[in-house]
């Protein structure tokens, strides 16, 4: 592995793309470029496919995401061009995806949404507990939902609580045969909608109560990249066959 | 009509805001959430949020000049909009919400003293909304600038 930071070695004879390219002939060693985030505007460089690039400053987990995707493959030809963790990694999981965002605060909905747009998902808003218990009551075509914690009238552990209520029963139809399972072509054996809590303040006792109330994981509010990826990775796998 | 120069001078305005920590990464994540598909993003939640701020701050307002000592109230909605200043990177407003919230949260220590603990409060809040308007006022220049000078490219983002 070699890795380069941009800004202590300036290129002139040859530009970038041509000396990353003496290195994707041959497998070993791979090179990656470490590169200041604020020239982001210079998108010729980012946009160039030949190119791994890890935004500085560098960080364990980072590099760690990174290396694999440029080592072991998967996407498009296994580059990464890092802001949040590759945008092509988060997109590869949740192109398609239809995610419901619950969250009463106008400007912090906008703003999930937004970010889960970016990367292809197709994003539902709800701004309440009672609204998002309307959209998840199965049947329903959601892949995933992430939920505001803290919300006045019925909070996200109420509303996830109820969420769960409501598929359990309907479990248990279906394992009684008194219900058909299929649902838009996909035959459902047993529901359980993959609920990620949005949370300001991430402490211990947020994660328990998270759990005990059936939610499967949580996020920081606002999204951070690497933290997102992680989470939405343990339910959904990368489509390398991104039409 | 100088476009390049209206377009620095935005560029500088907003240079500014970060500098002067009025704001903070979020605020590029905003910037990178703006494409083709949602060409006015930013000014978009910018605009929301000003809409939801002001709200929030008016029954703030209203519990304060009630002398309303429900700490937990007030608690409840600086919670509120802290989290609309994260979600946009309004930095300084962040900052001024925490410590309100410190306020609040010292009344549940020494009860007895719930006057003065309202009265930290209002100062606090006096700052808050000093930091809003002029985070307001700055932004709203900015977005000025912007449409003055041509939806050619989203704003250039000069070296931090």
């Amino acid at each position: 592995m070699v890795l380069i930071d941009k800004e202590t070695w300036s290129l002139e004879a040859i530009t970038w793309s041509n000396f990353a390219s003496m290195f994707t002939n041959s497998k070993i060693p791979k090179l990656f470029i470490l590169a200041n985030p604020a020239l982001k505007n210079n998108s010729q460089f980012f946009q160039d496919v030949n190119l791994n690039i890890i935004l500085k400053p560098l960080r364990a987990s980072m590099l760690q995401v990174s290396l694999q995707r440029a080592l072991f493959g998967g996407g498009d030809k296994g580059n990464c061009r890092n802001g949040v963790v590759g945008n092509l990694s988060l997109g590869s999981l949740l192109q398609g995806k239809r995610i419901l965002v619950v969250d009463d605060n106008s400007v912090n909905l906008r703003v999930a949404a937004g970010a889960l747009k970016k990367y292809g998902a197709e994003v539902t808003c709800a701004d309440s507990g009672k609204r998002a218990i309307e959209f998840l009551k199965p049947p329903h075509s959601f892949d995933a939902c992430f939920m505001d914690i803290q919300m006045p009238e019925m909070d996200g552990f109420e509303a996830t609580r109820r969420i769960r209520g409501m598929e359990a029963a309907l479990n248990d139809r279906i394992k009684r045969d008194e219900v058909c399972r299929e649902i838009n072509g996909k035959v459902i054996q047993s529901w359980h909608i993959p609920i990620l809590a949005m949370t300001a303040d991430v402490i211990q006792a947020t994660h328990e109560e998270c759990l005990k109330s059936g939610m499967d994981g949580y996020v920081s509010k606002p999204f951070e990249g690497e933290q997102l990826y992680r989470e939405v990775a343990r339910f959904f796998k990368p489509n390398t066959k991104l039409s | 009509m100088d476009y390049v120069h209206l377009r620095r001078q935005a560029a500088s305005l907003r240079k500014g805001l970060f500098d002067q920590g009025y704001l903070d990464e979020q605020f590029y994540q905003l910037e990178d959430l703006q494409d083709d598909a949602s060409p006015n993003f930013v000014e978009e939640v910018v605009t929301l949020f000003f809409r939801d701020s002001t709200r929030l701050m008016a029954n703030i307002d209203q519990a304060l000049d009630k002398c309303v000592k429900d700490f937990n109230k007030l608690d409840v909605y600086m919670q509120q909009l802290k989290g609309s200043c994260t979600s946009i990177g309004a930095s300084r407003m962040k900052t001024e919400c925490t410590a309100f919230r410190e306020c609040c949260r010292d009344e549940n220590i020494e009860g007895s003293h719930s006057l003065s603990i309202l009265n930290l409060c209002m100062r606090s809040f006096q700052k808050i909304k000093r930091e809003h308007s002029v985070l307001r006022q700055k932004l709203e220049s900015y977005f000025q600038l912007l449409r003055q000078a041509g939806p050619v490219e989203c704003a250039t983002r000069p070296n931090k």
